[in-house]
């Protein structure tokens, strides 16, 4: 999807740049040629001021041309111009020549309107005629030249008209000047010229003038201003410029700086004229700008059409591209999954490959390797070194702990294998990969060491350390689990089902060789202890060859011998025979019989004393039944000779004692499993037996005892008790003849060795037949005594049911007593709570006072009801015990915190000792409770003084207490009833203490039941210190 | 609304503490003197808890107790026992017939309200 927005991307930025390209230089090459046009446009349009003052100039020449030429006819008319030169040459005069002059120059004057007057001068320029406006002398210009050129002079200021003058010299025929015209011409004329704005717009200014005095001075009024009167206006003014430059005949165009007209100006031939045309820059230049605008709209809309031509041109070219590219890539795609897939097939084989080659390996291995521990971890390393495994380990099971042990690891473990336990028991450690692989017997994948919940055990560790997912493999061969074989990737999903069976194979390959480690371990064991017993027996072992040579003896035979082993070997036997016949014919025999055994040789030592050998041979073959050599077996009875040839003579003195120990001690011996072996003389005699009747025979089965099947088995009881070591004792009757039975005194006592295994039992009796039957008489008299004690005992009895039914009658009573006592006590102690309180009503500090004697009095009743209630429950044996675990110490606080309103009250002082041994004990806490608070309360009300010590310590299994105070004391002779009911041993103290003396008593029933007791010990006026001790589990 | 409380009492001095006690705390108290009217207070009553003395004329408390636990319109109300048997096994009594606690006569007046709380 990404490579496909690529290529549209590029798609996209060829359109873009392609637009931003073209818009930029079609707005470059716009403004390359539109600001020439417009600068074009706007010289062609300044030309048009310069063109108005060309056709105003030429209008104004032609008028004055044509004015020039007025000027002319009237010089040129011949009669007036004779009369005129007849005057000159005085032939007429001065009143002939007006006369017949001035009507025809009047007549000239009205032909044209724009004449206003009309002078003639003389060939001497004097005034001879004069019609129309008179033109005053210092206007009269006379010097016309040697061509007689016609001069225009203007304006001037003439009876408030404008008017220009026109002199034209007056020539004869002879072109000789007799005299001068000078004609006044109205401006009407060339105002009209001047005031024609055709083509100058609204604001477009004529100005047509000359220079006087400095100054231009205008003929008209101008345009704008509101004013008749010409205007004039200063040289340095741009005006000023212009009219210069026109003067010096100069035509062109100014544009002032910071002016926004333009000045075009021109000279008007003919004359000193000049024409000037102002027009305001916006307006000349304002048509060229509607023109630039409409030219660049018409650029702008000519690009956006080019662009857009362009833009969906680029599309459809570059659409193509897209689907090209993506043609491309569909097949670079496909080309990269062929590739893939064959790379992982490749990538498949190899880790094939590479896993058979360990599997050949570990096989190897197996068969190089017999060191268990060895071959585990070289195990453990190729398949490390094979795969990528981020670990390999193999653990073996514990049957009994149900661990797994860690005993080989390759890879990186990092601690793991400590840090985690492993076990293939039912517990939650035992549900793990490895566990269940061993419990189950089958291999056990995790594909995802992070989410599977199995794995949480181990989680921490393994995600520590990288694993992303394991293999656990059994290890079995012939149905026997011997541990795991772990495997530990650094991915999720490494395993597949191919590389499992190939770990699989590994598995039962690594099986196989531990159960054959185990075997020939097995074998090398046996041999190795049958060697260490042939070694360490004190038997002699050796083995000859076929000729009797030594092949080998063991150690019994050199050191018994005295020879070293290579002083033995490859010898003859013989040369330790001390009767070398017996040992060739028992040589000889041996090959005949196969094997003898039991006789006695002597051997020669090396010292050449003899050793007295109980030897037995056997002759050895191979698997054809061929001879191959003989072994002999010995042992050495030297010393058993000599102590059975002591023992035999011992024995022979101690039947002598036995027999004659006298006719009523009857002595045996028996065998632990119960059979007589020896009876001295008196037994037998007594019941005139012979040794052969009796010996050898089970103890309970001979004469005496067989008569009586109760006898018999309390006999056998007896020997049962004797073989476990204990001795037996009573009187029995036995059978001594027919029908004559005596009875004796009977003792069974087991006889022990140094190694105290019991090795005889000892039956011995004394013959009481007399004694019993004084016994017997005894007996009768004594039963008749019996006879009457009974009788007296049911009497007894009787009683004694009276009394318990006394005793219900007062364990009844005082429950209800209890009862109908605390029914008043409630309300008395309740009501007066409340008053004490105030919820009644207030009451003032002496009722409080008086009330709350009546409070305490009647909670003290209620203590001494409740003991009486508790005694009674002691008494009638209804106190039930509650046992529980609890700390001494708490208790010991909750008392004292009880009592320390008193104590505080007293101003005593409390010590508190208490051991550091001291802590939990199983009792009844309520009543242990009750003890301390008893005895405390005591030591508190009989001690006005001092202090109150508490102290605890263990003491042999049990809790001793003391509670010692410095109170009045108790008397000696009153010790004695301390605690008995009832009892406030000092007279004086009961009427300054109050109490029902019960509390010493119940301390001390509490304590007994508990399985405790409780002392007492005191100096009169000293003090007293009460001792208990409890047994800390009850 | 007030909670409503059944005192059964025969003895009429420890029934006006307790009734004291209660309407001072501001509960309703309804009160019966034996068993069997303590059955029939609490059928018109519907109290919201009782408590029930056990030694009682015409029929004791166990008994009131174990009847009133077996009708069903009422037996959902939590009845202590308020007595002054103090024998062992008392307590056990009055729990096997049907209270749900047991105070003590006599009773401290400071905490009975608090105690007797627990049970509404």
């Amino acid at each position: 999807m990404t490579d496909k927005s690529i290529s549209e991307k590029l798609q996209k930025s060829i359109v873009v740049y392609s637009v931003i390209g073209t818009l930029a230089i079609g707005v470059i090459i716009a403004l390359v040629s539109i600001v020439p046009l417009f600068n074009n446009l706007k010289k062609k349009a300044d030309k048009d001021p310069l063109f108005a003052v060309k056709t105003r100039t030429l209008a104004i020449e032609e008028y004055l041309s044509r004015t020039k030429d007025i000027a002319l006819q009237v010089t040129g008319r011949t009669r007036i111009r004779d009369r005129l030169e007849s005057y000159n040459r005085g032939k007429i005069g001065l009143d002939e020549l007006v006369d017949f002059t001035a009507p025809r120059l009047v007549d000239v004057m009205n032909l044209s309107e724009e004449v206003e007057g009309i002078t003639r001068l003389d060939h001497k320029s004097i005034l001879v005629v004069q019609v129309g406006l008179p033109i005053p002398e210092e206007l009269w210009q006379i010097n016309h030249g040697e061509s007689g050129e016609v001069l225009i002079q203007g304006p001037i200021a003439l009876g408030g008209n404008s008017c220009f003058i026109v002199s034209a010299p007056i020539l004869n025929r002879q072109s000789r000047r007799v005299g001068t015209d000078i004609l006044l011409f109205k401006l009407t004329r060339l105002q009209q010229i001047v005031k024609d704005y055709t083509g100058l717009g609204e604001t477009g200014e004529t100005v047509l003038g000359a220079i006087r005095n400095d100054r231009v001075q205008s003929f008209f009024p101008l345009r704008r201003s509101k004013g008749a009167a010409p205007e004039s206006f200063p040289m340095s003014s741009p005006l000023g410029t212009a009219f210069r430059k026109a003067v010096h005949q100069e035509a062109g165009i100014l544009k002032p700086s910071g002016s926004r007209e333009i000045i075009a100006y021109g000279p008007v031939q003919g004359s000193d004229w000049g024409l000037v045309v102002k027009m305001n820059k916006e307006e000349l230049y304002a048509p060229v700008k509607h023109q630039i605008v409409i030219i660049s709209s018409s650029i702008g809309v000519l690009i956006l059409l080019v662009i857009c031509v362009m833009v969906i041109l680029l599309r459809h070219l570059t659409g193509r591209i897209v689907v090209l590219d993506q043609a491309i890539r569909k097949k670079t795609l496909s080309l990269e999954e062929e590739l893939n897939e064959r790379k992982q097939a490749e990538d498949h084989l190899q880790y094939i490959q590479s896993i058979l080659k360990a599997i050949r390996d570990v096989n190897q291995l197996i068969v190089h390797e017999k060191n268990q521990k060895k071959l585990l971890q070289r195990a453990c390393e190729i398949l490390n070194q094979t795969r990528d495994y981020k670990m390999v380990w193999i653990g073996l099971v514990n049957d009994e702990s149900k661990d797994v042990l860690p005993v080989a690891q390759a890879g990186f473990e990092g601690g793991y294998l400590k840090s985690v336990k492993i076990t293939w028991d039912d517990s939650k450690t035992g549900k793990g990969p490895t566990g269940k692989a061993i419990k189950d017997r089958k291999t056990f994948v995790t594909h995802d060491i992070v989410k599977d919940s199995l794995y949480k055990p181990w989680q921490k560790e393994a995600i520590k350390r990288g694993y992303g997912s394991s293999a656990a493999i059994p290890l079995i061969c012939d149905d026997r689990i011997f541990g795991a074989l772990n495997v530990y990737a650094g991915i999720c999903d490494a395993f597949d089902e191919e590389e499992i069976d190939l770990l699989l194979e590994v598995g039962r390959d690594i099986a196989f060789a531990l159960k054959t480690i185990e075997v020939e371990g097995e074998i090398k064991e046996t041999k190795e202890f049958l060697q260490s017993i042939i070694d360490n027996t004190s038997d002699l072992v050796c083995t000859v060859d076929l000729e009797g040579k030594f092949l080998s003896v063991n150690r019994a035979v050199t050191e018994l011998l005295g020879y070293e082993e290579e002083d033995l070997i490859g010898k003859s036997q013989i040369m330790l025979a001390v009767d070398p016949e017996l040992f060739m014919n028992t040589f000889r025999e041996v090959f005949e019989k196969g094997n003898l055994s039991d006789l006695e040789v002597p051997f020669r030592r090396k010292d050449g004393t003899v050793a007295d050998i109980l030897y037995s041979v056997t002759l050895l073959r191979d698997k054809d039944s061929h001879p191959v050599a003989v072994a002999g077996l010995g042992k050495d009875i030297t010393e058993r000779k000599r102590v059975v040839e002591v023992l035999r003579k011992s024995e022979e003195h101690l039947r002598n004692v036995l027999d004659g120990l006298g006719p009523y001690m009857l002595v045996g011996v028996m065998t632990p499993d119960g059979t007589l072996i020896e009876a001295n003389r008196p037994a037998l005699e007594i019941a005139g037996l012979k040794p052969e009747d009796i010996l050898g025979k089970p103890f309970e089965e001979t004469y005496w005892w067989s008569y009586s099947k109760p006898v018999k088995q309390q006999l056998r009881d007896a020997i049962q008790k004797a073989v476990r070591g204990e001795s037996s004792r009573y009187d029995v009757v036995v059978r001594v003849g027919e029908d004559r039975f005596i009875t004796i005194d009977f003792c069974l006592q087991p006889l022990v060795d140094d190694a105290d295994r019991i090795i005889y039992l000892i039956p011995s009796a004394i013959d009481i037949t007399d004694r019993k039957r004084a016994e017997r008489a005894l007996q009768e008299a004594h039963d008749e005594l019996e006879d009457k004690v009974a009788e007296r005992t049911r009497e007894l009895a009787l009683a004694n049911i009276q009394l318990q039914e006394m005793d219900r009658l007062k364990s009844e009573f005082i429950a209800t007593m209890s009862h109908e006592l605390r029914t008043p006590l409630n309300s008395i102690i309740g009501f007066t709570g409340i008053i004490l309180k105030g919820i009644a009503g207030k009451i003032n500090n002496e009722q409080r006072k008086q009330l709350s004697m009546v409070y305490n009095s009647a909670k003290h009743l209620l203590s001494l009801i409740n003991d009486i209630l508790d005694l009674s429950r002691i008494q009638s044996g209804k106190m039930e015990i509650s046992a529980e675990r609890f700390k001494v110490e708490e208790v010991i606080s909750e008392a004292t915190r009880t009592l320390s309103p008193m104590i505080s009250q007293k101003n005593l002082k409390l010590v508190k000792k208490i051991s550091g041994e001291v802590s939990e004990i199983y009792s009844d806490r309520k009543k242990v409770f009750q003890i301390f608070l008893n005895l405390i309360n005591n030591a508190v009300k009989f001690t006005d003084k001092g202090k109150i010590k508490i102290e605890c310590e263990i003491e042999s299994a049990n809790l001793k207490v003391c509670i010692s105070d410095t109170g009045i004391g108790i008397k000696k002779e009153n010790m004695d009833y301390l605690f008995e009911a009832f009892r406030q041993i000092d007279g004086t103290a009961q009427r300054r203490y109050e109490g029902a003396g019960l509390g010493l008593h119940l301390c001390k029933n509490l304590i007994t039941i508990l399985g405790g007791k409780i002392w007492a010990e005191s100096e009169y006026a000293k003090g007293s210190r009460f001792t208990f001790i409890l047994p800390l589990k009850i | 609304m007030k909670k409503k409380i059944l005192v059964v009492e025969d003895n009429e001095q420890n029934l006006y503490l307790v009734t004291f006690l209660l309407e001072q705390s501001g509960y309703e108290v309804v009160t019966a003197h034996d068993g069997l009217e303590a059955i029939d207070k609490t059928m018109t009553e519907n109290p919201d808890l009782i408590l029930m003395d056990m030694q009682l004329p015409e029929m004791n408390g166990y008994e009131a107790t174990k009847r009133i636990k077996s009708i069903a319109d009422i037996n959902h109300i939590a009845i202590v026992a308020v007595t002054s048997y103090a024998m062992v096994g008392d307590r056990e009594k009055t729990l096997a017939a049907g209270c749900v606690g047991y105070i003590e006569k006599p009773f401290d007046p400071d905490n009975f309200v608090s105690r007797i709380e627990k049970y509404l």
